[in-house]
């Protein structure tokens, strides 16, 4: 069901004479049936946002309203809210097929269409074997993936996913992905999930929130936080290898890059987007993946040329910089070698240097 | 003469054999990555090398000369590992020196080589710090001087980069193979990150089970993985691994998997699974010969690829890895031309590579 934060506020230690404000004016509305991640690093706000809608936290200002009803002043219990937390622990006398199907038999559900569902849900993650097994003893993986499977049989207007996935082993990790986005969007879930791994928030997210500093950067799908990051802290944080970045100057002519002198190392003519006028010091930013090797109007020096199985990244020394590229296909340029390299003007960021808010995307008016 | 050369090297606590009878040769200036899964005995292996671990027994030959009672001071190998370990009480600078300090080098030389690494390592303008002001990637630097200065033949480096961010990681993925080259110094590098794995190393020897199962260049690793272990840790989304059946044809034998059917130049194991690439997994909007019905079950991306998990009308589960993500949920898929590597699941090793795609006869 739909989810919406609105002017939410955590402030812990309020009226106190050191509060530490977790969270501002975080504002959200998750679609009903919509997969989001909040994503960040420590610190940054995304646990306390997921408590306050768990309600595990008190919200300091703001409101939070499931599916047309305000929750935030009900206790837990009453949210309407599945959850695989890591703080929420499976019952230890308990088996893992009692832990999972728990829910269910509270409904008073025929036995054997329970054990049914648990069976089922177990197999889509892996852990059919250990059923029968107490919590105790268990793998801290095995643990997060009973913990998932518990909130992922039942029916409910919102789950909430805190690093569900953090310790899947890499040979069965794009499998489970795959098969857990399969399950929410065949039910209609609506989920939010909480990560600090934004490969994990890419695979499995229609929408992502970048938190920062207990502040909203971003709201928007994978594709909008890379090719529109809304500033320099988006830019640079969402996407893997991490995105370019030239300081640089707008001039009547288009943009100057600048080497750590702050002598002009690469002009880039294009038309100024609008509001941006010449003089203005910015910072350019270009993805790897939308640099071009081996063709362009450029020169620069190879320093590294790494294959990794099924993609090439080379990095380039150009007038005092490194910038990384990635290509499809093996690059055959030995180190030391001077190639051509370029792009296309439309692929370039442009963010203020002062406030590292975004000018425009695709340098081009 | 290689810069090292490990024979008959076993590491025995109580009854538990960590390292069976492990040969490894680098060449001088040859970076090879140690790779496998975490307890292993990757780190064990790099204290044997180093002379730290008591229970080793094996030879150890550096650049010819028989080490193998040696003291870990006089092996003069550099040594980085995963927690800094850095000495707190001293700033970067004296931690930078200390193994120069070692070897009693007068101090106007001592003062040169410190500053020559650090402005390599760009740290140069920390150098008066002590640890706790450091940030960690420059904690991170100040130790890979400190394995630097010394100039040493060899340098072991144990997952030095597991604790540091994804951005420092990357950075250092690009710059210190340079370093390690600029220098002349061969290295032995452990991760247990495959992509790390290929980045850093010219070679790599995976370790399994007490012993290394494959060592060949990185990208020989990846296309030809030794065995069905190597090919599940290696690679992500890893290679899949399906069950086949198999009978003999010609010289060799034909194998089908899921609805398709492939020739291989050797005799079909007992249970053969077939591996392939997600890379080379080939999405289709009409079906014809060499392609089967697969149902799309989730798309999730990964950086500029779109990760699809598929389903075949048999139940199996496929991972293609594509550009762009499929239009439509039924789909037919195929397998790229050559792609393709037979495993016995018995033996778990690798039998042929290089199959030819077959009709399927009913």
């Amino acid at each position: 069901m739909s989810l919406v934060l609105e002017n939410v506020d955590k402030i812990y230690g309020e009226g106190s004479r050191h509060p530490v404000h977790a969270v501002r004016t975080m504002n959200l509305d998750i679609a009903d049936g919509e997969i989001i991640a909040l994503l960040g690093s420590s610190g940054c706000g995304k646990t306390s946002t997921l408590r306050m809608v768990a309600g595990f936290e008190t919200v300091s200002h703001g409101t939070i309203n499931l599916a047309g009803r305000r929750i935030d002043t009900l206790p837990p219990a009453r949210r309407g809210v599945a959850m695989a937390f890591e703080g929420y622990a499976l019952y230890p006398p308990l088996t893992i097929a009692e832990n999972i199907g728990f829910a269910l038999r509270g409904e008073r559900r025929d036995k054997a269409a329970v054990e049914q569902e648990v069976r089922e849900v177990a197999d889509l993650l892996e852990i059919g074997p250990i059923l029968g097994r107490k919590p105790n003893g268990l793998s801290g993986g095995q643990q997060q993936r009973a913990s998932l499977a518990r909130a992922l049989i039942r029916r409910a207007d919102l789950h909430l996913l805190d690093e569900p996935m953090g310790q899947l082993e890499p040979q069965l990790r794009a499998v489970l992905r795959g098969r857990v986005k399969a399950r929410i969007k065949e039910r209609g879930y609506t989920a939010v999930l909480v990560t600090h791994d934004q490969g994990e928030a890419n695979a499995m997210a229609d929408r992502i929130a970048v938190m920062e500093a207990g502040v909203l950067q971003q709201f928007g799908s994978p594709a909008d936080l890379r090719e529109r990051p809304a500033n320099l802290f988006v830019g640079t944080f969402f996407g893997e290898p991490p995105m370019n970045t030239l300081p640089g100057r707008a001039t009547a002519q288009g943009f100057e890059a600048l080497d750590e002198a702050g002598a002009v190392a690469l002009r880039i003519p294009a038309p100024l987007p609008p509001g941006i006028e010449p003089g203005r010091d910015v910072v350019l930013g270009l993805r790897p993946h939308r640099l071009h090797l081996g063709t362009g109007a450029f020169q620069g020096e190879v320093v590294s040329n790494q294959w990794l199985g099924d993609q090439a990244h080379v990095a380039i020394e150009a007038a005092g910089r490194m910038l990384i590229g990635i290509h499809p296909e093996r690059f055959g340029a030995r180190l030391g070698s001077t190639v051509p390299f370029g792009f296309d003007p439309a692929d370039l960021h442009v963010f203020d240097k002062a406030s590292g808010i975004a000018l425009a995307h695709g340098a081009v008016s | 003469m290689s810069a090292l050369s490990v024979s008959g090297l076993s590491v025995r606590f109580g009854t538990h054999e960590v390292l069976r009878d492990v040969a490894l040769d680098v060449a001088p200036s040859e970076r090879v990555v140690l790779f496998g899964p975490s307890g292993v005995g990757k780190t064990v292996m790099l204290r044997a090398i180093a002379g730290l671990e008591p229970n080793a027994r094996g030879r150890v030959l550096l650049q010819g000369r028989d080490v193998s009672d040696a003291a870990p001071e006089a092996r003069h190998i550099g040594v980085a590992f995963q927690n800094f370990a850095l000495y707190p009480h001293m700033s970067a600078r004296e931690n930078i020196a200390s193994p120069l300090r070692a070897q009693k080098r007068d101090a106007a030389e001592i003062a040169r080589r410190v500053d020559a690494v650090a402005e390599l390592l760009r740290i140069g303008h920390v150098l008066d710090h002590a640890p706790r002001a450091l940030s960690n990637g420059q904690k991170q630097r100040t130790a890979l001087a400190r394995a630097l200065v010394g100039e040493p033949r060899l340098i072991l480096f144990d997952d030095p980069l597991r604790n540091v961010d994804a951005k420092l990681r990357y950075e250092m993925r690009i710059e210190l193979p340079r370093l390690l080259a600029a220098r002349e110094t061969a290295s032995v590098y452990v991760t247990q990150d495959f992509r790390e794995a290929m980045a850093m190393g010219e070679r790599v020897a995976v370790l399994l089970d007490g012993t290394i199962v494959q060592c060949a260049p990185a990208a020989e690793v990846y296309d030809n993985p030794a065995t069905i272990a190597v090919a599940r840790l290696f690679g992500d989304p890893p290679m899949n691994l399906i069950p086949a059946r198999g009978v003999a044809a010609g010289g060799g034998c034909r194998v089908n998997v899921a609805g398709l059917a492939f020739g291989f130049a050797a005799a079909s194991p007992a249970e053969p699974v077939f591996g392939v690439r997600p890379e080379a997994v080939t999405l289709h909007d009409v079906g014809s010969p060499g392609r089967v019905p697969a149902r799309v079950l989730a798309v999730t991306p990964m950086n500029e690829r779109q990760i699809v998990l598929l389903r075949l009308a048999d139940g199996t589960e496929l991972v293609a890895s594509e550009a762009a993500a499929p239009a439509a949920t039924e789909l037919h898929v195929g397998i790229a031309p050559g792609a393709g590597t037979l495993f016995d699941a018995a033996s778990g090793l690798a039998v042929a590579t290089s199959p030819v795609a077959e009709e399927v006869s009913a």
